[in-house]
């Protein structure tokens, strides 16, 4: 393959990915009335290959912005309400004792039954009030993209991509997710409220006879394609010198930590915290039509792909310290091209 | 197209950049630091130079900051990626030609899109660099001025107006003559002690020797050495002057104990017999060595005089004169000299004293009084008595000494008794010269740390006044040195049309001279004869009853007058019919004393001629201060005069 092909290629692939983003971004929207930096960053755990936990309100679009992303994709969907009776065999699927027919002989026999895993896009609702034995029956799949049951390991298929959702407000009978699940989460997504003119669209689009319909535009290939294309972007040394440093800085022994990290910080960020902040800004930059990721891709992705990484201690816990802001001041502790 | 090549208008960009930042680093730095330093600098020469004397030359240090900072401004690095940096960030372009310019190589082994991507991030970058401008993001402004500007610019101004502090009045009689100000030469924190070089040289001949005096001569230089380099302070040298000055009054009582002849009468009999000796080739060697006062080698050299006359006639004939001159000269001191002076004096105490003793005052006030007139003359008495005693002996001596130089004489050349007669007199004239000598010395050393302690205690005065004596002397002493614009050409007298100085150390009160007078005058004073007119506030000892106290209370004058500008000088005050008349100084063949001076007043003090005539007269001055009961200031007054005009 001549280079001068495979820049030509490349070029077109770029461009043709670029469209694919735009219009699948469209279909969304054609649902959800604003939060674009959501359903931005939805798109980016779906190109990423990474999982999304959305946190916000009850009432603000978040399972109905899974729902129509699902619609768009043209993806095998499946929707987990957690709740606190919610068994790992709910989701993950069952062996059953069943009567067979024909050549067998009449013979019960033990069939496995697949849960609801079993999907490309798997939406765990109100993930949080789950039991942890519960919650704890995604850990594989997450992470290892199979789930075993019965003495069996049967893969997930490909793309897989779980969406939980989990509401801040109400404490009374949840159980907060474990440090090591969350940790698989690729982004952690803060769903807003929304603004005036957002709203006045939602009434309007919601509260009539009309009814958007969403058709999907991309198939698995397509997305399959398209994160093997996210993995080809060149990141030049700074940047990634870049990420390391930010990772570094939400850690409250390192000394480039600011006073705010020493004091209130627990735990700083883990490796897949960076490696999220670098796939985020690989993808960011392509959003943009740009081809290089950039020190402002980082900034941009670091908060969502660190805000669950980071624990506060108790210190920080009981004076409310908020992990944003945390951030920011580590973003801000590490300059741009520093050493 | 390679990689390479498509990046072209992206270095031409980055490079235009670079020079762009290094020409607003080069306007910030000079507005900034090099402008406000070169005025801090310009203030700092100024008062340098009105202050401190430096050069004018010094003025160029403030251009220094100019090519200081535009050296930083070209050499300072800048890195490429930080430019690039720069640029993107200033045209919003999201690090694309920073990231353009670090992925220059793809890594080995990278995914085939990675390196077309690299590529195409490449060409994107090239074709942005052709468009953009860098002096938009760049750019070269000069700072504002601040208040440290202000404050460096009235510094200058400031400086600008201060005085000179080394206005020089002289200068135009003293072109020629390097004149070195006070304060460059002894950068260091010691004290200028350039008034002691006279001192110091006395003091260094008296070191020439194994004795008290000589190893007080170095302690003194050491402390002046000390206390200019800034080892010690004024107080410290003082301490130390005044513990060496006790220690030389013990050493001085000592040898005052054991002295027996008078010292002055043996040195004015040594001097006549060393004449009389030099006065023959055969005996020259003697001669010179009883001038210098070594006694040792005056013998051993009289006792080789004598063995080569006894080997040679003509020899003999020479040692025969020599020591006929030295009977006639010995003999003719032993009678300008009589005792009998010291025993009229002795004889008139003793009678005051016994007028004193049968005085009896009943008022307690009159009698204590009286008790201290008694006092005083008894130890008047003592002291006559004791030195009467001393003249006599030291005329038995000089006796002596002629009557070896007799008998010498009239024996036989190579005969035995004429060689113990020139021993008996070698020996005599040895024992003779260090008695003098050892007095000589040892008073020489005590007006030294006298001396010393004076230079100290004026060391610490500073002003302009100061400074102006300083620069006087300096000039005078390079004329001493003959160093000036022409060395003093040996016997060749200037005729006088030209400008002279005198210089004059004047206005003398109790203590020490604390001023040095210049004198412009017209160099006629080789035919003048003049007569001054104010120079009459000498030393006033009265006779009778206020002798005693007169001493204490009278003496403040110098004897120096202020000079006149007429070389006829000033007409007397006395009421008579007087006529001034000019009488010109007779020549004779050869160069008189009068125009050895006057050339040695004009063109320095170092030439032969005058040295010999500086010493004659030097001698002559110290025998006088030798005998006589010299108060010691005016004593010291004498001594420095003749330091201030040797020749070094």
């Amino acid at each position: 393959m001549s280079t001068a092909i495979t820049t030509a290629d490349t070029q077109q692939e770029l461009q043709a990915m670029h469209d694919d983003l735009t219009a699948l971004t469209r279909e969304v929207q054609r649902v959800i009335v604003g939060q674009d930096k959501v359903i931005r960053s939805v798109l980016t755990c779906l190109l990423a290959g990474g999982h999304g936990l959305l946190e916000g309100v009850p009432g603000l679009g978040k399972t109905l912005l899974i729902r129509t992303l699902a619609s768009a994709v043209h993806l095998d969907f499946a929707r987990i309400q957690f709740t606190p009776d919610l068994m790992p065999a709910d989701i993950v699927g069952t062996s059953m004792l069943l009567q067979t027919e024909g050549d067998a002989g009449g013979r019960p026999v033990l069939q496995y039954q697949a849960g609801p895993i079993f999907a490309n896009i798997v939406l765990a609702d109100e993930i949080n009030r789950a039991t942890p034995k519960t919650q704890s029956a995604l850990l594989e799949a997450m992470a290892e993209g199979t789930v075993t049951a019965g003495g069996q390991t049967r893969k997930l298929p490909n793309p897989f991509l779980v969406l939980a959702t989990q509401n801040p407000l109400e404490m009374e009978g949840t159980y907060p997710l474990p440090e090591a699940q969350l940790d698989r989460f690729f982004f952690k997504m803060h769903v807003e409220f929304p603004a005036e003119d957002e709203l006045i669209r939602i009434l309007d689009r919601t509260t009539g006879h009309d009814v958007a319909e969403v058709h999907p535009v991309l198939d698995a290939t397509r997305i399959t394609q398209m994160r093997e294309l996210v993995r080809a972007i060149p990141v030049t040394d700074s940047v990634t010198r870049y990420v390391v440093r930010v990772l570094r800085a939400t850690h409250p022994d390192d000394a480039r930590a600011p006073d705010m990290i020493k004091r209130y910080v627990r735990f700083g960020g883990s490796p897949r915290g960076a490696q999220a902040m670098l796939l985020g800004a690989r993808i960011r930059c392509l959003l943009d039509r740009r081809m290089t990721p950039s020190v402002d891709d980082v900034r941009a992705v670091a908060a969502e792909a660190l805000r669950h990484r980071v624990i506060l201690n108790f210190e920080g816990e009981a004076e409310g310290i908020s992990i944003d802001e945390c951030l920011a001041k580590a973003l801000a502790a590490v300059p741009e091209g520093g050493k | 197209m390679t990689a390479a090549s498509r990046t072209k208008s992206l270095d031409r960009l980055l490079a235009a950049a670079v020079r762009r930042a290094r020409l607003a680093d080069a306007a910030w730095v000079l507005g900034r630091v090099a402008l406000p330093a070169a005025m801090v600098i310009a203030a700092a020469v100024l008062l340098a130079i009105r202050r401190l004397g430096a050069p004018p030359v010094a003025l160029w240090l403030c251009a220094l900051p100019l090519p200081a900072a535009l050296a930083w401004a070209g050499l300072r690095p800048h890195a490429i990626r930080r430019v690039a940096r720069r640029l993107d960030t200033h045209f919003r372009l999201d690090d694309q030609l920073g990231a353009a310019l670090e992925l220059s190589a793809p890594r080995p082994g990278a995914d085939p899109r990675t390196v077309a991507i690299i590529t195409l991030v490449r060409e994107r970058a090239d074709a942005l660099a052709q468009t953009l401008d860098p002096a938009a993001a760049i750019g070269v402004r000069v700072p504002t001025p601040r208040w440290t500007d202000a404050v460096a610019a009235l510094a200058a101004l400031a400086a600008w107006f201060v005085p000179p502090v080394h206005a020089d009045p002289l200068a135009p009689s003293l072109s020629g003559v390097a004149i070195e100000p006070v304060g460059r030469t002894h950068a260091k924190a010691g004290i200028d002690l350039a008034l002691a070089a006279p001192l110091r040289q006395s003091l260094k001949e008296l070191t020439g020797a194994k004795d008290d005096p000589a190893a007080a001569a170095q302690e003194i230089l050491d402390i002046l050495d000390a206390l200019e380099r800034g080892d010690i302070d004024r107080a410290a040298a003082l301490e130390r002057l005044e513990e060496l000055e006790r220690e030389l009054a013990d050493a001085d009582a000592e040898l005052d104990a054991a002295l027996r002849e008078d010292p002055a009468l043996l040195a004015e009999a040594l001097d006549e017999l060393g004449n009389a000796l030099q006065q023959e080739e055969v005996t020259s060697e003697a001669g010179d060595a009883l001038d210098r006062g070594d006694g040792d080698a005056a013998e051993a050299a009289l006792t080789a005089a004598g063995e080569e006359a006894a080997a040679d006639a003509a020899s003999d004939a020479q040692m025969q004169r020599a020591l006929a001159e030295a009977e006639r000269r010995l003999a003719k001191q032993n009678d300008a000299r009589d005792a009998s002076e010291t025993a009229k004096q002795l004889d008139e105490a003793e009678r005051r004293l016994r007028g004193e003793e049968k005085q009896k005052p009943e008022d307690p006030e009159a009698k204590a009084e009286h008790e201290r007139r008694l006092e005083q003359q008894r130890e008047r008495v003592e002291t006559l008595a004791r030195q009467h005693e001393r003249e006599l002996a030291a005329q038995r001596k000089v006796e002596e000494l002629r009557r070896n130089a007799k008998q010498a004489a009239q024996n036989k050349a190579g005969s035995a008794e004429r060689k113990r007669q020139l021993e008996k007199l070698g020996r005599g004239m040895k024992e003779a010269s260090k008695s003098a000598r050892s007095s000589q010395r040892m008073q020489g050393a005590q007006d030294a740390v006298e001396e010393a302690k004076s230079f100290v205690r004026r060391s610490g005065q500073s002003g302009a006044g100061e400074d102006t004596r300083r620069q006087q002397f300096r000039k005078f002493d390079t004329a001493a040195k003959g160093q000036g614009q022409q060395q003093g050409k040996d016997g060749k007298g200037n005729d006088g049309k030209g400008k002279s100085t005198l210089l004059v150390e004047g206005k003398l009160g109790d203590g020490e001279p604390d001023g040095m007078m210049e004198m412009p005058g017209d160099g006629q004073g080789q035919d003048g004869q003049g007569q001054d007119g104010q120079g009459q506030d000498g030393e006033s000892d009265g006779d009778g009853q206020g002798q005693g106290q007169g001493q204490g209370n009278a003496a403040s004058g110098d004897g120096m007058g202020d000079g006149s500008q007429d070389p006829l000088g000033d007409p007397s005050r006395m009421a008579a019919g007087t006529t001034d008349v000019r009488v010109d100084a007779r020549r004779g063949r050869g160069v008189s004393k009068a125009e050895i001076l006057q050339d040695a007043s004009q063109h320095g003090f170092a030439t032969e001629p005058y040295r010999r005539t500086y010493e004659e007269y030097r001698d002559h001055a110290q025998s006088t201060l030798d005998s006589d009961a010299f108060p010691s200031a005016q004593r010291r007054l004498v001594k420095r005069y003749y330091q201030m005009i040797q020749g070094r």
